[in-house]
């Protein structure tokens, strides 16, 4: 049997992202994404995937998992994310085994757990660019395609212009991308989409960083 | 006695192995060659006290040795009885090293191997007379090795509670020397099943003692359990007398002297227990084995052997239900992903019972160097685990 390399994400929506994302680099079959509920966490959510890390790390020390990597949104300071303070509560998950090193920068960007006692290294890329503030949906604003660009414009204009948004300001990004996906070729699909319907810039800086740091923790 | 944890000690390949939490039923998972099985060995031979027929069996079931002819004790064999017990297949080349086997603290059942010689003593007898008197006396190791001390004798010890309870000569010839110290009667019930199946003459035999007795109506209840059709057993001669094997495979149980038959509801003729369908054979395994590991130990061998997946699920409930009521503390190894399925199911619903599994398999530390560990999910931790894809094996 070969041995399982996790990619841990905080719920459906971004497995499906990533699982078209690793389709596209012919990685899937390699790397298995799940999220937290999939592994016998309690919630779907970035807090259910931190919580979870104790339970895999503990796979990580027999070999039953061979390689671990995390992606998980930054939020925001206000809200009690931000990446510094992310970094923090994932450390404080994994130390108790042996993960005592602070998290060292990737050169993709990212950041790598090591160990220094003979387990695998674990990555931690936090949404939308290990810098600032945001999500999932960040990182995908960030890399739109050329052509894509005037309808994700307008649909940011749109959802701008709402006179009385019943979404909270911090979902407002959310918003824009469920608008720019309602208008395409098949609309309302999911942020998957934005990979099979071939949406994102790939040379895009952000996208190839964030495809190096899969290899990286991965491979 | 139930343990609550488990420390074993240069046993095979476990060199320093423990599990911190034991449950009253404890599924073992993990790859082949794991160490799942030698963890039920060693609860086997905690149990028994590592009494010598108890270890002479466990050996030969391995095709190790347990005896030394006398020309290989002339030639000076490379392999010595029991050896392959101890952690790298050998004797331990220091005193401090033994095998030890139970909840860590306390009340462990050590075995060592030591060298001896006989020494001369003199001593004055009671008119004053000197006498000679010849004595066995223990060599140390860092002497048989750094300066080639002399030694005549080699042995296992076997101690339990810091008491010494068996020496075992074991390059003596012909029937083995042994020697019992004092009053030792605390062996623990166990009952192991093994992998591979019970003849069925075998189980004729156990049946034909237990039929009439408590123990015998148990089987019986448990059988319907399993098959509502089920009334009674029987073991008759087997009458077919065509060829009982075909080439070289034997065929079926045809080739036992007898044969289980089973009453059923609606049907006025006995029919083989083997056509009633999956598990019921194994079933009967189990229940003629359950039952005399009372207040002890059950040591499953691959549960889901012979146990279609449909049918599991009942027997682990009967099980979770029979530990209790007979204070029994069961372990089982598994490959299947259905048993652990079905092991997690149960021990959810029976809350009054503790399911523990854990897996056994080597860790990736560099400072363990491929030290065998155990990885231990609970009930809650194991049912989430199976509602979704995961890793437990």
């Amino acid at each position: 049997m070969p041995q399982i390399k996790r990619l841990l994400v905080e719920g459906p929506n971004d497995k499906y992202f990533f699982e078209e994302l690793l389709r596209k680099h012919s990685l899937e079959k390699i790397i298995t994404t799940s999220p937290a509920k999939e592994l016998g966490g309690n919630f779907n959510s970035k807090q259910g995937a931190i919580n979870l890390l104790p339970n895999i790390v503990n796979n990580l020390v027999d070999g039953s998992i061979e390689k671990l990597g995390i992606v998980i949104d930054s939020d925001t300071v206000e809200n009690g994310g931000g990446v510094t303070l992310t970094l923090r509560q994932i450390t404080a998950k994994i130390e108790a085994f042996g993960y005592t090193n602070e998290p060292v920068k990737s050169k993709h960007g990212g950041y790598l757990f090591k160990h220094n006692d003979g387990l695998p290294t674990i990555g931690a890329w936090i949404m939308p660019n290990n810098k600032d503030e945001g999500s999932i949906e960040s990182w995908v604003s960030q890399i739109v395609s050329p052509a894509q660009i005037p309808w994700h414009t307008h649909a940011c204009k749109i959802v701008t212009q709402l006179h009385t948004p019943l979404f909270p300001p911090i979902r407002k990004q959310k918003a824009e991308i469920a608008t720019w996906l309602a208008w395409q070729e098949i609309p309302g699909k999911g942020l998957d989409y934005t990979i099979t319907g071939s949406m994102l810039d790939e040379s895009a800086q952000l996208y190839i960083n964030l495809l190096g740091w899969i290899k990286e923790v991965f491979l | 006695m139930h343990l609550k944890s488990l420390c074993i000690k240069n046993f095979r390949a476990l060199q320093d192995f423990s599990v911190e939490k034991l449950g009253h039923v404890n599924l073992i998972v993990g790859k082949n060659n794991s160490g799942k099985s030698s963890v039920l060995e060693a609860l086997r031979i905690y149990a028994g006290a590592a009494n010598p027929n108890l270890i002479e069996e466990i050996a030969a079931g391995h095709d190790e040795r347990y005896r030394l002819t006398e020309s290989e004790w002339e030639s000076d064999s490379d392999e010595l009885p029991f050896e392959n017990f101890f952690f790298g297949r050998r004797f331990p080349d220091n005193d401090d090293t033994y095998i030890s086997i139970g909840e860590g603290e306390g009340d462990n059942l050590w075995i060592k191997h030591q060298y001896t010689k006989v020494i001369e003593e003199e001593e004055a007898d009671s008119n004053g007379e000197t006498i000679v008197r010849k004595r066995s006396a223990i060599v140390e190791k860092e002497k048989v090795f750094k300066s080639e001390e002399y030694f005549d004798s080699q042995n296992l010890t076997v101690i339990k509670n810091n008491q010494r309870i068996y020496t075992i000569n074991i390059d003596n010839l012909g029937p083995r020397a042994r020697r019992l110290f004092g009053d030792f009667n605390d062996l623990m019930p166990c009952s192991y099943i093994p992998t591979q199946f019970i003849s069925m003459d075998e189980l004729a035999e156990i049946w034909d003692d237990v039929q009439f007795s408590s123990h015998g109506d148990f089987v019986k209840e448990g059988l319907k359990i399993v098959s509502d059709d089920f009334e009674n057993l029987a073991f008759v001669n087997n009458k077919n007398d065509y060829p009982r094997q075909i080439g070289t495979r034997k065929i079926g149980s045809q080739s036992s002297v007898r044969t289980a038959k089973a009453k059923i509801k609606g049907l006025s003729k006995a029919v083989p227990l083997n056509s009633m369908g999956d598990g019921l054979l194994r079933t009967l395994q189990l229940l003629l084995k359950i039952y005399p590991a009372r207040g002890g130990f059950l040591l499953i061998d691959e549960f889901e052997n012979g146990l279609h997946y449909s049918i599991q699920e009942k027997i682990w409930g009967y099980i979770f239900d029979l530990a209790k009521e007979f204070n029994i503390q069961v372990f089982a190894t598994t490959h299947s992903w259905d048993c652990i399925e079905s092991f997690s199911k149960v021990a959810k619903e029976k809350n009054d019972v503790d399911g523990i599994l854990f897996r056994v398999g080597k860790s990736v530390r560099t400072s363990d160097n491929g030290k065998v560990i155990a990885t231990v999910f609970d009930e809650d931790q194991l049912f989430n685990i199976t509602q979704s894809d995961v890793e437990v094996r």
